[in-house]
């Protein structure tokens, strides 16, 4: 392939008289897949097995009525602790209160709860990371009581407002928010500040909109990708705070039957009846995993920062 | 037998928009006490395939192919305990960033200590002794003190010297230098530079310098490679290629490049700078690398890949219509 | 050095000063009058009036904080409504048994997660670093109580190697104190272990990406003393930090594994406390905990220099 070994200029240029450098495929199998950001999502297989638990559990909880003709709060005392059979899908408790029901039924609550908290934290938590993020006089102050409150381990201070406040659902979820604000207001402040020294914010600033304007137009939308990667998080943490306090006698009534209170109740006889326990505990894992797994799979393709992989 | 030679080389990433050609096709052969540049601006693929020589990028986004011959021997075939007896013993490499090149939660003495443990059968002691005369060789005063401090406690050209301590703690037969100079203020980058070269001379090791600064190449090179898209795109002892540059390309960087005696006054003081910008080297690029920006280019550029042929002695470039040849309609 | 250490304490002091005012706001906004509570359930208007008196209810809210206050700075942390015992000693009392269980899972935890996370990192999109990751999703997800009753079914009832539940206190031996901390730790750390591998991991492939790395490969060095000598150093401080915070878990967690595995702790006082709505037994517990938790993420910055010549504290 050696050409010509003077500088003496070619002949009018024909192709074939040219050396051509040899053509090699590439070290890699040459496929090109180009996908944007839902054809990316759509073949992670933890996203789409996460929102197929959660499609069913929904579902469950939504339909629950359809799913068992029994009552969840029935109590029959002719017909307690009996085994597995088609009736009693996973038998009955010490009561005589079909197990599959209040599972079924239990969803409801344990998915209120999570999804409240996860709504209202989220809310207020922008609020106040949006305040603290942007009103410089007010970060200190509202930096330092969030501080404060995190301060305070996350159950205990659950457990604190529900002994003094009674058990009621919406105190538990009142309680749980309260712990869970902090989190998201920190996280919002973090994407304001660092927002605020970027280009085209100091361009809106400079160019002399409004402050509202700015937080509006500028600023809230880009929270919103952090802040529902966060939200989902706050939903599975509610619902295992949620569990907790029912378990420990600190949650919802315990006529309510949600998971964790399902599970108190089995707490007397789990020696020989383990399933009283671990139905209602595999229902809720199964839950907060397909929560925690979607959670991950959006942080991983909607927050670039993360998206290196190695 | 060269002391280095790289024959063929390929290194090619994977990455989300497709493969990624980095170096394709590479030949290069290092002789023993000879200093050989390579040129290039950044992703011509000048760092990538210095890195390739120690198998500095792993992973399973990245493959290389071809022969890395040195001393006869294969480094790709090497397996990785093999491998770690060559790096920092026969082959050492520095880097750009001194800033961020050494560990910063390590001591400095540790850092040349280490290497020193690794290859050669000494004592802590000992090792930390050499690790002192590395520091007072490199040009480090108060060397014992040094010895205790960390990284962020000294200068940038002050770690640039460590880097260089550490490299060449074993006294290796090849010192690769991937732009050793570019981060670093101009005077510290000509003390850097004259630390290398006597240190070369003082140790007789070979030294593969990786620069886009042709400054850099006229100072300590004896023969220069231009890489550009992952191709060499012509190689030339340094004399040859700055007195007459073959490939359009070199042509242009020399143009870059500001004259000693040019000022204002005289009449071609302005730099020329190449138009456009390196094409990139994801996905497959037809024709000449290089013909979206020359200013020599023809039809045929775009379709055949010109291959590199030897024009007198040693010289070789990859140019269809070479800088002196008569292009037709120009 | 001295002075910085100094001024970090003294910054944790408006924390916890915050933290005791919260918690005070909180109980005095609780519905129901203590004075009743206190007195009992067949005293009279009289003998409820003089409660009230006698513990100073009936100042204002200000000067009731500040007789708090001065009460918690003598390790007054009020008396049981219950058991009429001080707060503070319920709490000593209990404390070994807590502090225990603490030790062994911080230990346990520690000492699995950040091999899972080193390696996992090393290893990065392979079927292991898959497996680990996968494992820990699952520990974030499963609750502790849960984990406590698998673990529990498994090795001390199906298998019966374990106790199933108790304390034996570090006096009676060793091994029979450890004994009964095994599984109730591993239980207890399972979402700690979860957290710590995943900021491991994080942190590492950070750190690996780091131009030092690179450095030490072309010394020559082997990838696993890369690995655990030079980046896992570098990560330290952020795996610390997340350990520090990861302590609430532990606390939380602890109520829960206590009251499952009948461990005489401070998780059990607060649970049979919650049960019996003992008040200040309540607000002593979750002070004391935050006290707790406060100085060991305190500890955890002042130990940031010993990873990090670079921090100043």
């Amino acid at each position: 392939m050696t050409g010509p070994t003077s500088l003496t200029p070619t002949a009018s240029p024909r192709a074939d008289q040219f050396s051509a450098a040899p053509v090699r495929p590439p070290l890699f199998p040459d496929r090109v897949v180009r996908r944007g950001l839902f054809g990316r999502i759509g073949r992670d297989t933890a996203f789409v097995v996460g929102i197929g638990l959660i499609v069913v559990i929904v579902g469950g909880a939504v339909f629950a009525p359809l799913l068992t003709p029994h009552d969840p709060m029935m109590i029959s005392p002719t017909a307690r602790l009996r085994p597995f059979s088609t009736d009693h899908l996973f038998g009955t408790d010490r009561l005589g209160r079909d197990l599959f029901a209040r599972v079924v039924y239990g969803a409801r609550i344990s998915l209120f709860v999570g999804v409240s908290v996860a709504f209202l934290a989220a809310l207020i938590g922008l609020f106040i990371g949006l305040v603290s993020g942007y009103v410089r006089a007010l970060d200190g102050l509202i930096m330092r009581s969030m501080d404060a409150l995190m301060s305070i381990p996350g159950i205990l201070l659950a457990i604190a407002m529900m002994a003094l406040f009674g058990s009621s659902v919406s105190n538990v979820i009142i309680s749980i928010t309260l712990v869970e604000i902090p989190r998201v207001a920190r996280l919002v402040r973090g994407v304001v500040l660092s927002l605020r020294e970027q280009v085209f914010v100091e361009a809106a600033v400079t160019s002399g909109n409004s402050s509202s304007r700015i937080i509006l137009r500028h600023i809230l939308p880009n929270t919103m990708a952090p802040l529902i990667v966060q939200a989902s998080y706050v939903c599975a943490s509610a619902m295992l705070t949620e569990s907790i306090l029912s378990f420990i006698g600190a949650g919802v009534p315990v006529t309510v039957p949600s998971w964790g209170n399902v599970m108190a109740d089995g707490r007397a006889l789990w020696q020989i009846r383990p399933s009283m326990i671990f139905v209602p505990a595999v229902a809720l894992s199964l839950t907060i995993l397909a929560i925690n797994l979607v959670g991950d799979s959006l942080r991983d393709h909607l927050d670039p920062r993360l998206n290196r992989k190695i | 037998m060269a002391l280095l030679e790289l024959k063929d080389l390929r290194v090619h990433f994977r990455t989300p928009n497709g493969i990624n050609r980095a170096v394709d096709g590479l030949d290069l052969v290092l002789d023993a006490g000879e200093t050989v540049a390579i040129v290039g601006e950044s992703g011509s693929g000048k760092s990538v395939a210095s890195m390739s020589i120690l198998r500095l990028l792993h992973g399973e986004n990245c493959r290389s192919d071809g022969e890395i011959l040195y001393q006869g021997r294969n480094l790709l075939d090497l397996d990785e305990k093999a491998m770690r007896r060559i790096r920092g013993n026969e082959i050492s490499m520095i880097f750009q960033e001194p800033m961020t090149a050494l560990n910063p939660v390590m001591k400095v003495g540790r850092q040349i200590s280490e290497a020193i443990l690794l290859h050669q059968n000494v004592d802590r002691d000992t090792a930390m002794r050499k690790a002192q005369d590395m520091l007072d060789l490199v040009g480090i005063p108060e060397s014992k003190r040094r010895l205790d401090e960390y990284p962020h406690q000294l200068s940038g050209g002050m770690r640039q010297r460590v880097m260089i301590a550490i490299a060449l703690a074993c006294e290796p037969s090849i010192l690769i230098a991937d732009e050793p100079t570019t981060a670093l203020d101009v005077t510290i980058q000509a003390q850097i530079l004259d630390l290398v070269k006597e240190l070369k001379d003082r140790l007789g090791t070979s030294v593969l310098i990786v620069t886009h600064d042709l400054g850099v190449v006229a100072e300590v090179a004896n023969r220069v490679v231009v890489m550009y898209a992952g191709q060499k795109v012509e190689e030339a002892g340094v004399g040859d290629l700055f007195a007459a540059p073959l490939h359009p390309y070199t042509e242009g960087l020399l143009r870059a490049m500001p004259k000693l005696g040019t000022s204002r006054v005289t009449p071609d003081w302005r730099l020329a700078e190449i138009p456009g910008q390196i094409v990139s080297t994801i996905g497959e690029i037809k024709g000449c690398v290089f013909a979206n920006r020359c200013n020599r280019v023809q039809e045929v550029c775009h379709e055949i890949r010109p291959a590199l042929r030897t024009f007198g002695s040693g010289r070789v470039a990859a140019c269809h219509f070479p800088c002196g040849s008569k292009v037709p309609d120009v | 050095m001295l002075i910085f250490t100094l001024r970090r304490i003294l910054a944790t002091i408006p924390v916890m000063l915050a933290v005791a005012l919260f918690i005070f706001v909180l109980l005095y906004l609780a519905p129901g009058d203590p004075a009743e509570m206190i007195a009992g359930d067949n005293a009279s208007a009289a003998e409820i009036e003089q409660v009230r008196e006698l513990l100073g209810l009936n100042q204002p809210f200000l000067v009731r904080f500040a007789d708090w206050t001065a009460g918690l700075l003598r390790g007054d942390l009020g008396v049981s409504v219950f058991s009429r015992k001080p707060v503070t000693e319920l709490i000593l009392q209990r404390l070994e048994p807590t502090f225990s269980l603490m030790a062994t899972t911080l230990i346990i935890s520690i000492t699995a997660a950040i091999p899972m996370g080193v390696i996992a990192a090393a290893r990065a999109g392979s079927w292991i670093d898959r497996a680990i990751m996968g494992t820990a999703v699952l520990g974030f997800s499963v609750p502790v109580f849960a984990t406590s009753y698998a673990l529990s079914w498994i090795f001390s009832i199906q298998l019966n190697w374990l106790p199933v539940q108790g304390y034996q206190p570090l006096s009676e031996g060793l091994w029979a104190w450890f004994r009964h901390l095994i599984i109730p730790s591993i239980a207890l750390g399972s979402v700690y272990m979860a957290l710590i591998a995943r900021i491991t991991r994080t942190s590492m492939l950070e750190v690996l990406n780091q131009d030092y790395i690179r450095t030490a490969m072309a010394k020559g060095q082997s990838r696993t003393r890369i690995l655990f000598e030079h980046a896992l150093k570098n990560a330290a401080v952020s795996i610390l930090t997340v350990i520090g915070l990861g302590v609430a878990l532990l606390i939380g967690g602890a109520v829960v594994t206590e009251s499952v595995f009948s461990i005489p702790g401070i998780g059990r006082l607060t649970v049979d406390a919650i049960l019996q709505r003992d008040y200040p037994v309540i607000q002593g517990v979750v002070l004391f905990f935050s006290f707790v938790y406060v100085l060991i993420n305190l500890a955890v910055d002042l130990a940031y220099r010993l990873f990090d010549p670079r921090i100043r504290l």
